[in-house]
């Protein structure tokens, strides 16, 4: 695919690479809400986990974000998978240690170095008081 | 929207198990969330000066042929440019459609002069002629024709008709299209004054694009040259010819001019936005921008909307009569374009997954304002040219890199470098996707190899799902790699701390003097262990961070006990420092 810029002489081809002409973009995914104490409950969520595959390298911030506020985000970074491996998973943990009813997160990438997936995002919990 | 992927080995729990939104992503899979692609420069376009200068902008882009055609605006010279593409859009013709071997076009002609702003253009094909619209026609714009059939050279003229009885005359169409080897114009009809502006009226020539008649016509709306009711565009998906005017939509189905009927409309609350807001996608499924925002539509069952999934990205758009929707077969997405709130640029606004029936957006920036898209795809499937050529190879500690030269020049080749222990059999794939470039060598660099191990490389070129004999493995393209290791951290050091007197929540506070080697992240592993303490290298990894970082905390809650903690620097392309620590002991009573 093609596009015309608006204001300029280029014709840009779509889908090649990871770099992009002009800005850089990030990968950005943001999770629903979990309630892991039911819909009153409460508790202490120890960290999250996020689990990124890559095949030239990472470069992530992960941002916890409990009953609806951001906190800081946590920066995760390493090189391309070593001993002839081609990809990785790699572990990227933010500790959060609040207190708190529900928790999401935002993943997103500092910058694409390769192919970047998404695997997984988790969280440890420590149950203070639960409701249905 | 989507679901992420459980690890199976890893015993945490889920995170409610939906995404809220992802942006820069396509599906690869399922459950597979990964980083879209990017970009890169196809051609750069230039006026007709002495000393040719960049054009302004870029507005129209479409396949023609076995080429392409673009359409550029010069805020300069005032004047709107025609340009003849191959399909790669990696070379260009002139107007005897002779290659001219730069990746910077020059115009083979001018299709309006004397105007100082950008404007939309539309164009359609038929029997190798191109019928170029300006959407703003007035009695202005003429339509124009460029016949590639004739010549050469190929011919640039006015597009005339008989559209009021009175033999041939100029015509000043707002947008055509093809359907059904028919040539379909609409907006402004003839040069006589009365028939300037009909904005319902949707005229269609003689099968095989042979002479638009006056009586051959639709009018779509009810009231009849009301501007409420102005074609904004239209598109072919599947059998049918869907018209939109601004809040509706006219389906135009038959077989043929005895029998096409537009009697039913198929919506009267939203149309299309603009003229490049609707999109034909897979199995005749027909996509647009309504001023509402998008819908989508099946043969001649009523319009769904789907604008319902996206209320942030409804929130942001400016101008919808400038969004821009095309459809992405390769990643099976439809685009949408708009120009963006805050910055005034133009973004990708979103994607529609057609497989996964999911948004991926409100998508950031795509780097650049859009005036046009197109999916110009290879007319001919023809394989690469030739086998690349190993040149050399160049070792850095545990990295490579392959040095060749490319046995096809061509935008659509892409080359598959491979490697593998000298003497074992399986080959590594380092890359199958390494794009072409128009000049020069390709220099790769191969990572994750081992220090001091004897690797060889291999490389072939792939055009069009076609693939080259490798060129390798030969003497330059053997090599052993050499010790990189870094240089370990020093004076690690892990202060206990009360993190939460309330609930009586420690944490370590842990502290490192970095190597000094710039571009080093560093692991930190902890483990919780009764004396003796485990080994090192078995700990687990806490966390990683980046370059400069020298301290980190680490949360044990209530964990009194004995804790050990080692550290490592690591770089991509290099062996991780050794373990430091050894590891340290430290205890929280």
């Amino acid at each position: 695919m093609y596009v015309g810029e608006a204001s300029g002489p280029r014709i840009i081809r779509y889908g090649v690479g990871v770099s992009q002409v002009g800005d850089p973009f990030q990968l950005e995914v943001r999770y629903w809400d979990a309630y892991p104490f039911g819909q009153d409950g409460e508790g202490v969520i120890r960290e999250l986990v996020g689990f990124i595959r890559h095949t030239a390298g990472y470069n992530v911030d992960l941002v916890p974000i409990v009953d609806g506020v951001e906190l800081s985000a946590s920066r995760f970074s390493g090189g391309a998978p070593g001993g002839g491996l081609t990809e990785a998973i790699a572990e990227c943990r933010a500790a959060v240690f609040r207190r708190c009813t529900r928790i999401g997160a935002i993943l997103r990438t500092v910058q694409v170095l390769g192919e970047t997936e998404l695997v997984d995002v988790g969280y440890q919990p420590i149950v203070l008081r639960e409701s249905p | 929207m989507t679901k992420a992927v459980l690890d199976g080995a890893n015993p945490r729990v889920e995170l409610a198990g939906s995404v809220r939104y992802a942006r820069n992503a396509v599906f690869r899979g399922a459950y597979k969330l990964i980083a879209r692609p990017g970009t890169q420069v196809a051609l750069t376009l230039k006026d007709d000066q002495g000393s040719p200068a960049d054009v302004t902008s870029v507005v129209a882009l479409i396949h023609f042929g076995d080429g392409a055609l673009a359409v550029a605006h010069s805020t300069v010279t005032s004047k709107f440019y025609l340009y003849w593409l191959t399909d790669g859009l990696d070379n260009w013709y002139n107007i005897s459609k002779v290659l001219q071997n730069t990746l910077t076009p020059a115009p083979i002609g001018v299709l309006w002069s004397s105007i100082a702003t950008p404007e939309k253009v539309l164009i359609a094909e038929g029997l190798g002629v191109a019928y170029l619209a300006h959407n703003d026609a007035s009695n202005v714009f003429k339509t124009r024709k460029f016949d590639s059939t004739a010549g050469p050279p190929a011919t640039l003229t006015d597009f005339q008709a008989d559209l009021r009885g009175s033999g041939l005359e100029d015509t000043y169409f707002r947008g055509v299209v093809s359907f059904q080897q028919h040539l379909w114009g609409w907006g402004y009809g003839s040069q006589a004054a009365a028939d300037n502006d009909r904005p319902e009226l949707l005229r269609f020539g003689q099968p095989f694009f042979a002479a638009m008649k006056q009586g051959d016509s639709f009018a779509v709306g009810h009231r009849v040259r009301s501007q409420r009711e102005r074609i904004m565009g239209a598109v072919v998906a599947g059998e049918v010819l869907y018209v939109g005017t601004r809040y509706s939509l006219w389906p135009i189905t038959g077989f043929g001019r005895n029998s096409w009927d537009k009697s039913r409309p198929l919506d009267d609350s939203y149309g299309f936005a603009g003229p490049f807001a609707a999109a034909a996608a897979r199995n005749g499924w027909l996509y647009y921008w309504s001023n509402r925002g998008p819908l989508r539509c099946e043969g001649i069952s009523r319009p769904e909307p789907i604008f319902e999934r996206l209320p942030t990205a409804l929130a942001g758009v400016v101008n919808p009569q400038n969004v821009v929707v095309t459809y992405d077969p390769d990643f099976d997405q439809v685009i949408y374009l708009y120009q963006d709130q805050t910055s005034g640029r133009v973004s990708r606004l979103c994607a529609f997954d057609v497989l996964k029936d999911a948004f991926f957006g409100p998508d950031g920036d795509i780097g650049l304002g859009v005036r046009c898209a197109s999916l110009v795809q290879p007319a001919s499937l023809t394989g690469p040219a030739g086998s690349p050529i190993i040149v050399s190879t160049g070792v850095a500690g545990t990295l490579a890199t392959a040095n060749f030269t490319p046995g096809d020049r061509s935008a659509q080749a892409t080359h598959r470098v491979e490697y593998r222990r000298t003497g074992t059999t399986p080959w590594t794939t380092a890359s199958a996707t390494i794009p072409n470039v128009p000049t020069g060598d390709i220099a790769f660099q191969i990572t994750g190899l081992l220090s001091e191990v004897e690797y060889e490389w291999r490389v072939a070129t792939t055009r069009n799902g076609q693939t080259s004999a490798y060129d390798g493995p030969e003497a330059a393209s053997t090599f052993t790699t050499f010790d990189s290791g870094l240089a370990p951290p020093s004076n690690l050091a892990a202060e206990a701390f009360v993190e939460n007197p309330s609930k009586g929540f420690y944490a370590f506070r842990i502290t490192w003097t970095n190597s000094g080697e710039g571009g080093n992240s560093t692991e930190i592993h902890v483990k919780k262990q009764n004396p003796p303490g485990p080994p090192s290298g078995t700990l687990p990894l806490y966390t990683t961070v980046g370059p400069g970082v020298a301290s980190v905390e680490y949360s044990m809650g209530n964990g009194i006990g004995h804790w050990w903690i080692e550290i490592r620097h690591v770089r991509e392309g290099f062996l991780p420092s050794n373990y430091v620590g050894g590891p340290l002991h430290a205890t929280l009573a």
